[in-house]
């Protein structure tokens, strides 16, 4: 994901994650799976998310493994 | 005896769940990882064991606390698993279910935290939910105590029907082809009736479970499996895996769960949007941070007089029981060693409960988490992640449970730099340490600044040693911050209290086991051997002069006094305390430090409140306290404020006590690194301490 992608607001669609596999499952069992929703809430590091209604915090490193749509 | 697990995501409520279920008192808190540990008990009126397994998000661990609970299930094959789902969060949660109906087991699905969902809009309709995935749905209220008994009787029920079936269902035909392949070899092999559940660890790549099987024809099979999958379907099998999953659980949420669309921003968004404000978060932060240390120190003096009256009063009517002025040794172990040793420990135990009591609310708040959160930025720069900062702070309570809670961490190198320098964030029971000198050395207006000043020393060391380890021993990278940020909830009285007490407990029982034995043998310790014969008819003979003397009996009772003193430090430094100081002082003397120090250090490794204590007896001053007048002008006569500092520096960096020692190893699974933190604290205590005590020396101090 682009730096400029991460501005608060901004609402994307999760094409895929490109990191581990540890890593991959981990953040898959926390919700992010291909194809989710979820919306920017703070875009200051580590980057809130919110997800199916729930917050979760992301650090800018793993954001950047995040292709969206 | 019929064991049930109770599994769930981080913050479902499953500790809520099993004190409902258990009618025990653990503690609930409100950031992922309060249950390190797994907990049992056993659910009223039944004889069902039921465990409470720290919270997981998958049955592939990340973290060391996902291993426990995934090995437990694993392993011990409970009978059952009640799974706790936060209502409010359900599409995310059911991602656990699935994965715990795939593990075989039969499962209970217990839909907590149901007053959430509502206040969102959302109505599930649970028995659809139950038809549509096969389970037995129970909604519950857990801090309301709401559907306990529901769940209980819906737990019978499931057990007397209890047969274990791998449920795969909602994977593609593809997958489940290969299911059925690796499933017939492995039940060759394996008789838990585990394997279709094997069968699809091995397909996700599990690298604990492809260890576990021990036949490389089955695993050379799973590889060729993968690859045709991943093939077929263009994608890495474990995103494969995982959309499967989540696509059937979207088509459930779908039918089982109806929603009025809210346009009320929830409170937690709102509190959010100020204490992790860019700019304001860090200073919020500090403010807490203040807060909890001036409800430690201010409203717990007061506390403290109440302890140490209680104590004096106690010694005092244990004294009477004996003729004034006898040498009973009894009474001189009653009253010196054991009430005057636990007594000087225990004076401290409001300043800890009052520590507690501040942790438990903001763990119980949720704004632990934010902690975290804010502190991940300061923490990355020495190399940690920002969950290292929950140890660290539970760490200026007792570093015991801050070891303990480094489990949170989901990377080995994380966890053992958090562990290695958890003890230099100054624990409560150096408290005593520093509240007996400071007043002893400096004036009143350096009181705080002095108390301050040691524990800045601790965190700036903590951040070196932790910065040094990250690039030297422990090189490799940090892993990227990612949690979850529970909603706030306004912490209970009872959960808040139950929190404070469960960890007060720890620290009374230490005082009432550890401290008190301690006491018995260092009070032997500096008794016996006793003077000879002889040396004591000699201090008879001359307060025999004394007393024959023509001097004014206010001169008399000052003589006699001084005499005493003298006797007794003779009696000290004649003991075998004494001779033990005396033995290392050699060592010592670059610090600034006598034999009488040395012992007390040496007592203090058991625990460092026991340093107090010890000094008191080496001075011969009885009941001594970080309170004690007596022993304060008795340590100013000796020292000087040089020293006095070098004394704190000395505690607050050197070796952790005993306790911190075991459970280091017990967490790192390692002597060595118990060994590490024991030798190399210490020798950097005595480097920095041989340091500032030579540099002030030459610079006139």
């Amino acid at each position: 994901m682009h730096k400029n992608c991460l501005r608060k607001g901004k609402k994307h669609r999760l094409a895929s994650i490109e990191a581990s596999d540890s890593i991959v499952r981990h953040l898959n069992g926390m919700g992010f799976v291909n194809g989710v929703e979820f919306e920017i809430i703070s875009d200051y590091n580590p980057y809130i998310i919110e997800l199916k209604g729930s917050r979760l915090a992301l650090s800018a490193e793993l954001l950047q493994c995040f292709r969206v749509s | 005896m019929k064991m049930i697990a109770l599994a769930g995501n981080p913050n479902a409520g499953k500790t809520t769940v099993f004190n409902g279920l258990t009618g025990t008192r653990q503690h609930v808190g409100n950031y992922p990882g309060v249950t390190v540990e797994i907990k049992k008990g056993v659910i009223k009126k039944t004889d069902f064991a039921l465990v409470d397994l720290p919270g997981i998000y998958s049955l592939t661990p990340y973290s060391e606390e996902e291993r426990v609970a995934r090995n437990m299930l694993w392993k011990e094959n409970p009978d059952l698993i009640v799974n706790v789902v936060d209502s409010s969060n359900l599409e995310r949660n059911l991602y656990l279910t699935l994965q715990l109906m795939e593990f075989g087991i039969p499962v209970v699905l217990n839909l907590n935290m149901q007053d959430l969902a509502l206040a969102k809009g959302w109505k599930i309709d649970t028995k659809k939910l139950s038809q549509t995935m096969g389970l037995p749905v129970v909604e519950t209220v857990g801090h309301k105590n709401k559907g306990f008994d529901e769940l209980i009787k819906s737990v019978k029920v499931a057990l007397g029907a209890s047969q274990r079936v791998s449920q795969t269902a909602h994977f593609s035909d593809s997958v489940n082809r290969a299911l059925d392949i690796l499933e017939k070899k492995l039940s060759k092999e394996n008789a838990s009736g585990a394997s279709r559940w094997l069968a699809l660890k091995l397909l996700e790549g599990d690298p604990d479970i492809e260890q576990e099987i021990a036949n490389a024809e089955i695993k050379q099979t799973a590889r060729e499996l993968v690859n045709d999958l991943e093939r077929e379907h263009n994608k890495e099998i474990e995103t494969l895996l995982a959309e499967q999953r989540y696509k059937y659980i979207e088509g459930v949420f779908l039918q089982c769960v109806s929603s009025k669309l809210s346009f009320k921003k929830p409170l937690s968004s709102k509190i959010d949007a100020i204490v992790l404000n860019k700019y304001a978060g860090i200073p919020i932060f500090l403010i807490m941070m203040y807060l909890v240390f001036q409800l430690t120190f201010t409203v717990g003096e007061p506390m403290m007089g109440w302890v140490e009256s209680a104590f004096a009063w106690l010694g005092d009517l244990i004294a009477s029981f004996w003729p004034e002025g006898s040498e009973s040794l009894l009474k001189s172990l009653l009253v010196d060693g054991i009430i005057g040793g636990v007594g000087g420990v225990l004076v401290f135990l409001p300043n800890i409960l009052l520590l507690f009591l501040a942790i438990s609310i903001l763990e119980d708040s949720g704004y632990m988490a934010r902690a975290a959160f804010i502190m991940d930025r300061l923490m990355n720069k020495i190399g940690l992640h920002g969950k290292s900062f929950i140890p660290m702070l539970i760490g200026f309570g007792c570093s015991v449970p801050a070891i303990m809670a480094t489990r949170t961490l989901d990377n080995r190198r994380d966890r053992l730099v958090t562990m290695l320098v958890v003890p230099l964030m100054s624990c409560g029971a150096r408290l005593p340490i520093y509240t007996l000198i400071i007043p002893a050395f400096f004036p009143s207006k350096w009181h705080a600044p002095m108390l301050w000043l040691i524990y800045i020393i601790g965190i700036l060391l903590a951040i070196i040693s932790a910065k040094l380890m990250r690039v030297t021993i422990f090189k490799g990278e940090t892993v990227p911050f990612m949690m979850e940020l529970p909603p706030y909830h306004f912490p209970s009285l009872k959960g808040t209290l139950i929190h404070m007490w469960d960890r007060g407990k720890l620290y009374l029982q230490k005082a009432g086991t550890l401290i008190l034995g301690l006491s018995i043998l260092l009070w032997a310790l500096s008794t016996f051997p006793m003077l000879s014969k002889e040396r004591i008819e000699e201090y008879d003979a001359q307060r025999e002069t004394i007393v024959q003397s023509e001097l004014a009996d206010s001169l008399q009772a000052i003589q006699l006094s001084a005499l005493d003193n003298l006797q007794a430090e003779e009696s000290v430094e004649y003991s075998a305390a004494g001779r033990l100081g005396k033995f290392i002082e050699p060592v010592i003397v670059p610090m600034g430090f006598d034999w009488r120090i040395g012992t007390s250090l040496v007592g203090a490794f058991a625990a460092k409140e026991v340093f107090v204590s010890t000094l008191g007896v080496v001075y011969s001053v009885g009941d001594a306290d970080e309170e004690s007048e007596s022993l304060r002008s008795k340590l100013k006569k000796n020292y000087d404020p040089l020293i006095a500092f070098c004394i704190m520096l000395f505690s607050l960096i050197s070796a952790p006590c005993m306790a911190t020692i075991a459970v280091t190893k017990r967490e790192s699974n390692s002597w060595k690194w118990a060994m590490f933190q024991l030798i190399g604290l210490t020798l950097l205590a005595y480097f920095i301490t041989v340091a500032v005590y030579q540099i002030g020396r030459l610079a006139g101090l």
